[in-house]
């Protein structure tokens, strides 16, 4: 498996590349605006990874690069054969630093010389960023073999006065991996009674850690004779099915009996809330349990995560071109069905249905090649989450939902980047500080939820917290500023959040390390599309924002149900076809836009393909309405006849007809001809706006 | 005045530097000698620089104390170190560093 | 005057290049035309051209190419001649372009394509203002093959960024269309 910090690298090289691309077509095309944008969204994106996993010196290096490009871009100074000189001596530099997260002595003479050459150029009007010697962790972890340990102890009554402290053991088990901790107070005796000099807590402590049991137990070699201790190693396989429900753990822990429990579940409560109710379980162990819950939980994701990239890894070069032949071969199956329907000769029938069923079989493997759990990702979140929630003083948990949510590999190499500038958003932007969220009555702890989930033959992925939401006036009057809308303009809510995806508008008050300077909104929403997903806003002033990405499962191949409207072949997704209806004759007489069709008493409203395609010649006497569900809703598209299913290699529209729209792309069908495929939700979604006020059109062709 | 010095806002008591076991016997007197005026309470932690599990075991019997009473305890001010070492213990009330 | 002086430069570019050209000759509704050969990936018989719906009439449509969707330009169209129906000699024009600097594909509909002939570079000349029935900027001159005239196009101005940006124009202009004959 390549690790966050490889992906890093890798990516950090990529865009060196492209940095040094654009470099040298400014060198003949100084004014192109493109490329100065290309160069900056470079050294933008090393200096936020690299923020990310620690290599602060060379974060503090690109920050003063990024400053100039900035200024570049914004036409404050011009850009000169001397800076990019700087730039390309900049660019070289940074690829020898990305080995280690600290400078050596020759680096750190070079960076000074640049910045030195760089400040002579452009004289910064910043004070210089210390530079903040971070001295983490930074260990490498094998994520494959972390061990989920319970350890339980009660220190003696006498602990605190013969000199001990817990905080350091605390601190140790914190050290050694992901840890979470309950303390617990039942036995802690009313104020006015008790010894404080007395040690009356215990503690629970779920870790998940590469390290070993035995260097666990260490950690309590000088107080096991009089503390009581307890460090377990949980297997997961050794449990039942269902191991992690929090009654199962409870008993697991010690804590209620199976009887107990039995008599519990009895109602159909929330477990947690009976135990705790019925006085047969302490609330903080329940908490302790719940974190261990939630500890377990993770684990397994993470492992359900890492096992399918655990063994061989393959140049994703070779996986498309696999993937290439595998789709011709499903076109060549196609044909050869086709003649031997045809032709009626048995024998080759058989070797075609033969044939047929292997290559189904061979396409869905190669398939799940490329399809890859999302929660890849997930693990360069929670760093960017805890770095940054750090550096801002904020607090922040992230909870991910979904990890297991496959997706193809090329989309989620893709999903990267735009994910992280939502999170980040989510972070800089949206949740408050500490003591912001004291005042709006807000637990101390921001959270952003990170979730992935399947629909139809899409994955939506939601990025949410709990912040303080988009101020609907800000947005309002920058984007006036910006002339992005008149300042009479009728916009609701809805339609202003989506301002802030449009190209160079960004709400940050100040230049800071995480995000703002106007690089992302318009980037995210063009790499998801690029991608031929989409992403939209929702977002309450004082309760938070949730962003929605839609994407496509797959960018190769999907399960299609093909239609005929005049002589053309079209295809539908499968996935998001309900049935398909013959048309009463008598809907057609209605000549209005607005069409609606009678599903046993439910009106679904359809599209009728042939008016919208501009088909000539006679409809058939009997045509066929394809009932979709696109989200919640559903509706229909009208046709001259349903052909069937059909597996559908989808290929790119490419770039001429890029600005199309209803389609997802074409397919080849077995006689070597296109089809298009539709896209249901682009195609109601444009039927739909043209009846309704217009919308707000945020999308630039 | 003892270990702790109230601020003119009588809400927002101010701890002193060490709060440890060897001050938690006095702390725990003047935590009871306190009377509460409002909802919330908050505790001022700007000036503490050292803090231990009996400390905090202090705190947390405060908490407990005042809870009973329906009001709500805070702290606040901690230097980000004892904002982390706080953290690894999860207390059952909020800790917030930064001015109080 | 403008456009004949850049015209101009295209044969003097021409000249320098090398003494003579290669151009595959086609005809577009009874007029011989010529493409330089350098730009022509290959020829191919007539098939069916996918069209997508709601585009410009002059994007014909797509088709398939070892695998690859490729669009198709009917130059009867963009050059605004009459249209014709396909015949068995109607093919189709495989040309690279570069576009937003990604090379594609395209296919360009002729009615039927002649040969390739080989025609020294002074013969060239640039193209007259008037007596054309296409715009003179998609021309890069005329040739001549025995008595024939032959106009070569300038493939570059023909389906390069600038008249592709007018598709852009064209394919989204069309769309806001559709959508206010919904209101």
């Amino acid at each position: 498996m390549i690790g966050p910090i490889e992906t890093f690298k890798m990516e950090a090289n990529e865009h060196l590349v492209n940095l040094e691309a654009a470099l040298l077509e400014l060198e003949t095309n100084p004014d192109n605006a493109d490329l100065i944008d290309t160069a900056f969204r470079a050294i933008h994106t090393i200096k936020g990874a690299g923020g990310m996993f620690g290599y602060q010196e060379l974060t503090n290096f690109t920050h003063h690069l990024e400053s100039v490009l900035d200024k570049v871009r914004n036409n404050e100074i011009h850009i000169s054969a001397e800076l990019i000189g700087i730039f390309l001596d900049s660019g070289d530099l940074i690829s020898t630093l990305l080995d280690n997260t600290q400078f050596n002595e020759d680096q750190k003479l070079l960076s000074d010389a640049l910045l030195e050459r760089l400040f002579a150029l452009v004289p910064s009007n910043e004070t210089q960023a210390q530079n903040t010697t971070c001295n983490e962790n930074k260990k490498e972890i094998n994520e494959n073999e972390k061990h989920f340990y319970r350890i339980r102890f009660t220190p003696d009554k006498t602990t605190f006065t013969t000199g001990f402290d817990v905080t350091p053991i605390l601190r140790e088990l914190q050290s050694y991996g992901d840890y979470l901790v309950t303390t617990h107070i039942s036995k802690v005796p009313p104020l006015v009674e008790m010894n404080p000099e007395e040690c009356y807590l215990k503690w629970d402590v779920t870790l998940v850690s590469q390290e070993s049991i035995s260097t666990i137990e260490d950690i309590f070699i000088f107080v096991q004779d009089d503390w009581d201790v307890t460090v377990e190693q949980v297997h997961f396989q050794d449990t039942e099915e269902h191991p992690d429900r929090l009654g199962d753990l409870l008993v697991s822990r010690g804590i209620l009996s199976s009887d107990d429990l039995e008599h519990a579940l009895e109602g159909k409560q929330k477990i947690g809330q009976i135990l705790s109710e019925k006085g047969l379980v302490d609330n903080s162990e329940i908490d302790a349990a719940l974190n261990e819950q939630k500890m377990m939980r993770q684990l397994k994701q993470n492992k359900a995560s890492d096992q399918p990239d655990s063994t061989v890894k393959v140049p994703a070069s070779r996986l498309d071109k696999l993937m290439n032949l595998v789709g011709e071969l499903v076109i060549v199956q196609a044909r050869l069905n086709q003649v031997a329907h045809r032709e009626q000769i048995e024998d080759i029938n058989a070797i075609a249905e033969e044939l047929d069923h292997l290559t189904t079989q061979m396409r869905d493997q190669t398939f799940s090649i490329r399809m890859l759990p999302i929660g890849t990702t997930f693990g360069r979140f929670r760093r960017l989450v805890r770095d940054l929630s750090r550096d801002l003083n904020k607090k922040i948990e992230l909870q991910t939902f979904g990890a297991e949510t496959e997706l193809d590999k090329m989309v989620i190499d893709k999903l990267g980047d735009p994910l992280v500038h939502l999170i980040r958003n989510s972070i800089d932007h949206g949740i408050e500080t500490a003591a912001e969220r004291k005042e709006t009555k807000k637990p101390a702890m921001g959270v952003i939820t990170l979730s992935a989930e399947h629909s139809n033959s899409h994955v939506i992925i939601k990025i949410k917290d709990d912040g303080k939401g988009l101020n609907t006036q800000i947005i309002r009057q920058k984007a006036i500023d910006k002339h992005l809308i008149k300042p009479d303009d009728h916009l609701t809510d809805e339609q202003i959040h989506q301002l802030i995806f449009e190209p160079g508008f960004s709400t940050a008050q100040k230049v800071s390390d995480i995000s703002g300077r106007g690089v992302g909104m318009d980037v995210v929403r063009k790499s998801i599309v690029e991608l031929g997903g989409s992403v939209s806003i929702n977002s309450h002033e004082g309760y938070g924002t949730e962003f929605t990405v839609r994407l496509p499962m797959t960018l190769a191949i999907i399960e299609g149900l093909m239609v005929m409207v005049g002589d053309e072949h079209y295809v539908l997704p499968l996935s998001s076809v309900e049935e398909c209806i013959e048309m009463p004759s008598m809907e057609l007489t209605q000549r209005s836009r607005k069409r609606l069709v009678d599903v046993r008493g439910e009106q679904i409203p359809f599209l009728y393909l042939r008016e919208w395609f501009s088909t000539t010649g006679n409809p058939p006497a009997i045509e066929q309405v394809v009932i979709t569900h696109i989200g919640e809703e559903r509706f229909g598209f009208c046709v001259d006849e349903v052909i069937g299913q059909y597996q559908t290699v989808i290929k790119r529209l490419g770039k001429l007809y890029e600005g199309t729209v209803g389609f997802s792309g074409a397919t080849i069908l077995g006689d070597g001809s296109v089809a298009m495929i539709l896209d249901p939700q682009a195609l109601m979604d444009t039927a739909n706006n043209g009846r309704s006020q217009p919308e707000l059109r945020v999308v630039n062709h | 005045m003892g270990l702790v010095k109230y601020s003119n806002a009588k809400k927002i008591i101010k701890m002193p530097e060490c709060f440890t076991i060897y001050q938690v016997k006095d702390l725990q007197e003047e935590l009871l000698s306190f009377e509460p005026e409002g909802d919330f309470i908050a505790l001022d932690f700007s000036e503490t620089k050292e803090i231990d599990a009996a400390g905090i075991q202090l705190l947390i019997a405060y908490n407990q104390h005042l809870l009973t009473k329906n009001h709500m305890l805070t702290c606040t001010g901690f230097s980000e170190d004892l904002f982390h070492l706080l953290n690894l213990y999860n207390p059952p009330f909020p800790i917030n560093f930064g001015a109080a | 005057m403008a456009e004949n002086a850049e015209d101009l430069d295209h044969i003097e570019e021409l000249n320098i290049n090398s003494e003579s050209v290669q151009i595959l000759t086609f005809t577009l509704d009874d007029e011989v035309y010529g493409a330089d050969i350098v730009q022509i990936q290959e020829v191919l018989e007539y098939r069916k051209v996918t069209r997508v719906p709601r585009t410009p009439d002059f994007l014909l449509g797509v088709i398939n190419l070892r695998g690859h969707v490729v669009p198709v330009i009917d130059l009867r169209k963009q050059f605004n001649m009459n249209q014709s129906e396909i015949t068995v000699n109607t093919c189709i024009v495989i040309v690279d372009v570069m576009l937003d600097g990604e090379k594609i594909p395209l296919g360009l509909l002729a009615d039927a394509v002649k040969e390739v002939i080989e025609l020294p570079t002074k013969q060239l000349s640039p193209p007259p203002r008037i007596g054309t029935r296409i715009d003179t900027r998609y021309i890069r001159g005329i040739g001549k093959d025995h008595d024939d005239f032959i106009i070569i196009l300038d493939l570059p101005q023909v389906i390069g960024q600038e008249s592709l940006q007018d598709v852009y124009q064209a394919v989204s202009s069309k769309e806001t269309q559709s959508t206010d004959e919904d209101e």
